[in-house]
């Protein structure tokens, strides 16, 4: 029996994996949106942006994209009630430049990480270089120096005072 | 002894070296002093030469700079209020007015943006205070609060 009730249980589940995938695949906003869905996205993809600048990515590229998101928004609510149509071709795009956000952000995080990462080896490779050259400082700078002192008064001559 | 000093100076040399590199890493990832700014721009998109008259249903144009030196990315929402003398507007009180005009950018640090505001008045009134108030995004609480930052006009509008 609890082979019978196991096989049941998964046949439920995937039931409802079935029902749950047309919301979980959807796109971001089913018909472009209202300019507050879109405020809303935007300003869900500027937390993103922001957590990723933490990081230590450059964010430039995505700041530009998100800028041209609202500015999509905003000339479609100018002619949301001139023009129904064309307002909601500007939503979808704008829609789409979200996306395209959304999508940018995990490898503009990686490299971020990447870069923070290469700055802290480079510093610790720079401290333990000046380290190793305090040690050879300390253990050999007096034999060195007086071997340069040798070297370049070679040809000085001691004469009786 | 001479080697014992010339041995100090280098260890110094090295340690300062040292301190500096750590310095420089530590002081590129902080802003001493991070803030914003705003400045309200006329028709030439200069300081001054504001309208100071406008025919009522006849557009007003006004440019809002605003400047982000917090040290990272930030998201202004800039909102045209129009109130009169009684409008009370301050670093920690904004404007109990509806919002006429709103204005959206992001910046990121060290970056600014120029933002055109064009402003149409429908009644004649006189010292008609055109506000312009700057709110800043804070993910913390997934929405925007007055960053303290306003700047405004006053103008007459006349009939037409």
């Amino acid at each position: 029996m609890p082979s019978l009730s196991s096989r049941r249980l998964l046949a439920v589940m995937a039931a409802v994996a079935v029902l749950l995938t047309p919301f979980l695949s959807r796109p971001l906003l089913a018909d472009g949106g209202t300019p507050d869905q879109l405020y809303s996205e935007i300003s869900a993809a500027f937390g993103r942006v922001s957590v990723v600048q933490g990081e230590g990515g450059n964010v430039t590229g995505v700041v530009r994209l998100l800028n041209q998101a609202l500015a999509l928004v905003e000339e479609g609510a100018s002619v949301q009630g001139s023009d129904a149509a064309q307002a909601q071709t500007y939503y979808q795009q704008a829609e789409d430049v979200v996306r395209s956000v959304n999508a940018q952000l995990p490898s503009v995080e990686q490299q971020g990480l990447a870069s923070s990462r290469s700055q802290l080896a480079w510093l610790a490779a720079t401290m333990i270089v000046l380290a190793l050259a305090g040690a050879l400082v300390f253990r050999f700078g007096g034999r060195a120096f007086w071997a340069l002192w040798v070297r370049t008064h070679h040809d000085w001559v001691v004469r009786k005072a | 002894m001479i080697v014992d000093k010339i041995r100090a100076v280098a260890l110094a040399g090295i340690i300062i070296l040292g301190l500096m590199t750590a310095g420089q890493f530590w002081l590129e990832h902080r802003v001493a002093e991070p803030f914003s700014e705003v400045s309200v721009l006329g028709p030439s998109m200069t300081i001054g030469g504001y309208p100071s008259t406008v025919s009522a249903g006849q557009n007003a144009s006004f440019f809002v700079r605003v400047s982000n030196h917090e040290g990272h990315v930030a998201y202004y929402d800039v909102r045209t209020k129009v109130g009169d003398m009684t409008t009370v507007v301050n670093q920690t009180a904004w404007a109990d007015l509806p919002t006429s005009l709103d204005e959206r950018v992001i910046l990121v640090d060290g970056e600014n943006s120029t933002l055109p505001m064009q402003l149409a008045f429908l009644q004649p009134a006189n010292d008609t205070k055109v506000i312009f108030e700057v709110w800043v995004f804070n993910s913390a609480v997934n929405g925007f609060q007055y960053s303290g930052l306003w700047g405004q006009i006053l103008l007459n509008v006349t009939a037409p």
